[in-house]
């Protein structure tokens, strides 16, 4: 299994992850895209979400 | 039944929907709340993603305890990220039978959607139904006859009714499917 894929993993469920109930996802635009490349790019936004790295669209209530 | 409420409400709003009164509303048929955030996503990759938590302090980042948190990718234009947000947000109306909530859906969901082939399961099924119902939500049924009366007779392009839609011009052609008032009467009897 790739790398990046077992982080995610972790990263959602692990003990000491998110424990998420859902996870859903929409599909980028490239034919090129698979698995491990899109693992990847997860791994890299749910580290940018723990750094507190994102704009607020809408918070909660909004 | 979530999203029969959902569509009617729907009908009820103007010509390009907003998002804002997509979430108000979710907020009256869900339990749970929501905070959508924008951040470095590479669009080709992903477009944006839905996730819950389990139980109240798992979360890691700045939401409030229990909410579902919709990311989107910072790169897309304003009709792509109205359409990807109103999407994942569909997702708070998963049959949990369709969530993923363990690292086997999740790898099944992550494999299965990129292989050359789909491999249908319920995850994925989530995925296009949640697609189909976002469509649904950018054009009024009244309106979606119209255009499609006027797009029959070659009176506007698909561009332009993406445009006053502001939604994806790649989701327009949907509207006019032969099955899409099947689809949605499935989507709106579940």
């Amino acid at each position: 299994m790739n790398a990046n894929l077992q982080k995610a993993k972790e990263l959602l469920f692990g003990e000491q992850g998110m424990k998420v109930s859902n996870f859903k996802m929409f599909p980028g635009y490239s034919r090129e895209a698979s698995a491990e490349k899109v693992s990847a790019e997860l791994v890299a936004s749910l580290e940018l979400l723990k750094a507190g790295k994102f704009t607020v669209v809408a918070g909660v209530g909004e | 039944m979530h999203f029969k409420e959902l569509y009617e409400f729907r009908q009820g709003l103007g010509l390009q929907v907003d998002p804002t009164d997509i979430r108000r509303k979710l907020r009256e048929l869900t339990p749970r709340s929501v905070m959508v955030v924008s951040l470095d996503l590479r669009a080709e990759l992903m477009l944006g993603y839905y996730i819950s938590p389990r139980n109240e302090d798992t979360l890691f980042f700045n939401a409030p305890p229990g909410a579902a948190v919709v990311v989107l990718s910072n790169k897309l234009n304003e009709c792509w990220s109205r359409y990807v947000q109103i999407k994942e947000l569909l997702h708070l109306l998963d049959d949990p039978l369709r969530s993923t909530n363990n690292e086997a859906e999740l790898e099944e969901l992550l494999v299965g959607i990129h292989a050359e082939k789909i491999n249908f399961n319920n995850q994925i099924d989530s995925e296009f139904a949640c697609m189909w119902m976002a469509v649904a939500l950018m054009c009024r049924e009244e309106d979606r006859v119209e255009y499609g009366r006027q797009r029959e007779a070659g009176l506007i392009s698909d561009l332009e009714i993406a445009t006053q839609l502001k939604m994806p011009e790649k989701f327009v052609a949907a509207l006019f499917y032969p099955s899409y008032k099947d689809v949605i009467a499935s989507l709106t009897q579940k």
